[in-house]
């Protein structure tokens, strides 16, 4: 109830405003904070992140609230407990996406602080530094720009109404900057294929083993040969069901290496990945993880 | 040169011809419209299929569209698909991403593509505000679908839209698709298209029993994980890389334990009582249209492992006659 007045529908002024004030109240935070003795920041991290982390812990161990509507009152202690947990993990969300947005900033920072400082020094590769830094503001100018465009006049989001901004925008964004991501990651299939003509070599019994399966599972991957597998076997054994070749179908071969071989290897895999996480999870709650506590 | 084995020539193809052998042949089946390859349905796909098809009018369906471009040939195929299967049924869906900061333009960009392709086939467009919601980008997935489950009005509050009746941005929540909505339980599926792992972070954080359904469609190599969470009845529908999109158009274009006259139905399965009519009969969309490029790819594939692997079968051969 006493973070009602710190909440404002988004897109208002008084979000806006509040959005300022809060960001001055960081500000300043951050700065008494670099101004206090290393001794104290570090309890500071420390509760902050145990505090944090509680919320969550108590969001799965505590009894969640049945049906639970903001609009009615708890039914009991334990249930008004759950609510208020519920509504933290709410706002502790809420909190997790402006930090993402305030590392976004860091990075611009960081990247301009780095390339900027090469550019302005003439160091080696410094075109490359203007190249990256001329492309970033482009696309940060020319996307706010957009953005703004269609806030005031929605119009312009359908195509037949577009301006300079939009043009510009699809030019860089869709034109160039997706296309480079495609063309990126289409030069991959071009490694496999020389690697699976170089190194995919049949040197000993695991080896000959794993090419055999790939090469089932490629197969298997190609639609039509699995169908015309399964039309051939569906002729040898005269459609019926219960005679024994059907269990040779590339189908039924595919689907039982990954019933019984990968499925249950990726779940051994996945669990230990999850053990580790835990570990490593419960690491930094409590404040044992080495980084955060030197 | 000439007094070089042709076994051994074979084992020493340069790279530049390998590359180029692979851009013909992947790209040559692209300018090649209309081949259709008949193609086996899996009981993943049919689920999603099947749950797709008992939407209707009032139903809402949440898409987390989680992919860029690097991955366009199986998720931009899958999206598609799927667009069009609510399209077909009429039903209200609401679209955001969780994971890349790009991926909102990519999907608005799919859904305008989209919208070009109905206009040209005469049929109605996805309207936003009445049709769709556009949501964006929500960073930190794994808080941000504990609020959606704690409280998805809170979550998704702050998103606004316009209002074409008057013009005016509003949250939301004043959308008709929006109105009703208290809480993530009361939309009627969460399909998320992705080119990585995000449906485990749904799965994990929606509870069991879930809020709302999940289905995925993910990329080939994502598939494999998937598998074991449709394997566990904790995603409802699975669509695995292109060969699931295949699948699902062929669904699409050939309904399922649907008879014409008197022919057997193509795509038939036991386990379903009843049938679907296809959403387009006989037709076939971005994802078959790519189908035959990934298998000239594949056989080139699985041609280059014979032949790397020739020459050791060769001496093999040769030591044993010895």
């Amino acid at each position: 109830m006493m973070l009602a007045q710190f909440i404002a529908p988004g897109g208002s002024a008084d979000a806006r405003n509040l959005a300022f004030i809060w960001f001055l109240v960081g500000v300043a935070v951050v700065v008494a904070l670099s101004r206090t003795p290393s001794q104290f920041r570090r309890h500071v991290v420390t509760a902050f992140t145990f505090s944090a982390g509680l919320l969550y812990v108590m969001s799965w161990l505590w009894p969640k609230p049945a049906a639970y509507n903001p609009s009615q009152l708890p039914y009991n202690n334990v249930e008004s407990v759950g609510v208020k947990i519920a509504e933290g993990v709410t706002m502790m969300g809420s909190i997790l996406q402006v930090i993402q947005g305030v590392l976004l900033f860091l990075g611009v920072y960081s990247v301009l602080r780095i390339h900027g400082g090469r550019l302005t020094k003439m160091r080696k590769d410094w075109q490359y530094s203007a190249a990256l830094l001329v492309a970033m503001f482009t696309m940060i100018i020319i996307g706010y720009w957009d953005f703004y465009d269609g806030r005031q006049n929605p119009n312009v989001l359908s195509a037949e109404n577009w301006g300079f901004a939009q043009y510009a925008k699809d030019f860089l964004f869709d034109g160039l900057l997706q296309t480079m991501d495609a063309a990126m990651f289409s030069i991959i299939a071009f490694f496999i294929l020389n690697a699976a003509y170089r190194a995919f070599r049949i040197r000993s019994v695991e080896a000959t083993v794993l090419l055999a399966t790939a090469l089932i599972v490629m197969l298997a991957l190609m639609g039509g040969v699995e169908y015309a597998s399964g039309e051939f076997v569906k002729r040898v054994t005269l459609e019926d069901p219960g005679h024994f070749f059907n269990n040779f179908t590339l189908t039924s071969i595919r689907n039982w290496i990954g019933a019984v071989f990968q499925q249950p290897s990726i779940r051994g895999l996945e669990w230990g990945i999850g053990i580790g996480a835990l570990s490593m999870g419960l690491r930094l709650w409590l404040n044992m993880e080495r980084g955060l506590s030197s | 040169m000439a007094n070089i084995p042709m076994i051994d020539r074979l084992q020493r193809i340069d790279r530049k011809v390998l590359y180029i052998l692979l851009v013909i042949i992947a790209t040559v089946p692209l300018f090649i419209p209309g081949t259709v390859i008949p193609t086996k349905t899996g009981p993943d796909t049919q689920a999603l299929f099947i749950r797709l098809n008992q939407l209707d009018e009032n139903s809402v369906v949440i898409i987390q569209s989680d992919w860029t471009v690097s991955s366009r040939g199986e998720s931009q195929s899958a999206l598609e698909a799927l667009l069009r299967v609510l399209h077909a049924r009429n039903a209200k869906f609401i679209i955001f991403s969780g994971a890349d900061p790009q991926a909102p333009q990519v999907a608005r960009n799919v859904v305008a593509q989209m919208n070009r392709n109905f206009k040209k086939e005469g049929l109605r467009e996805f309207q936003p505000w009445t049709d769709y919601l556009d949501l964006g980008y929500f960073p930190q997935l794994e808080s941000f679908a504990l609020s959606m489950v704690n409280d998805v009005r809170k979550a998704w509050g702050v998103k606004t839209a316009v209002d074409p009746a008057d013009g005016q941005r509003k949250t939301v929540f004043a959308s008709p698709i929006l109105r009703n909505v208290k809480k993530l339980g009361d939309m009627t599926l969460y399909v998320n298209v992705t080119a990585s792992g995000t449906p485990k972070i749904l799965i994990g954080r929606f509870g069991n029993p879930q809020v709302i359904p999940i289905a995925a469609m993910v990329t080939g190599v994502m598939g494999p994980e998937h598998q074991n969470y449709f394997a566990a009845k904790q995603l409802v529908g699975l669509s695995v890389g292109l060969r699931g999109v295949v699948e699902l158009e062929t669904m699409m274009a050939n309904g399922i334990n649907y008879e014409v006259g008197g022919k057997e139905a193509f795509v038939r399965v036991d386990s379903f009582r009843g049938s679907v009519p296809p959403v387009a009969e006989g037709k076939y969309y971005r994802g078959m249209s790519y189908f035959t490029s990934l298998h000239a790819a594949m056989t080139l594939l699985i041609v280059c492992v014979v032949l790397g692997n020739l020459g050791i079968i060769s001496r093999k051969l040769k030591g044993k006659a010895r």
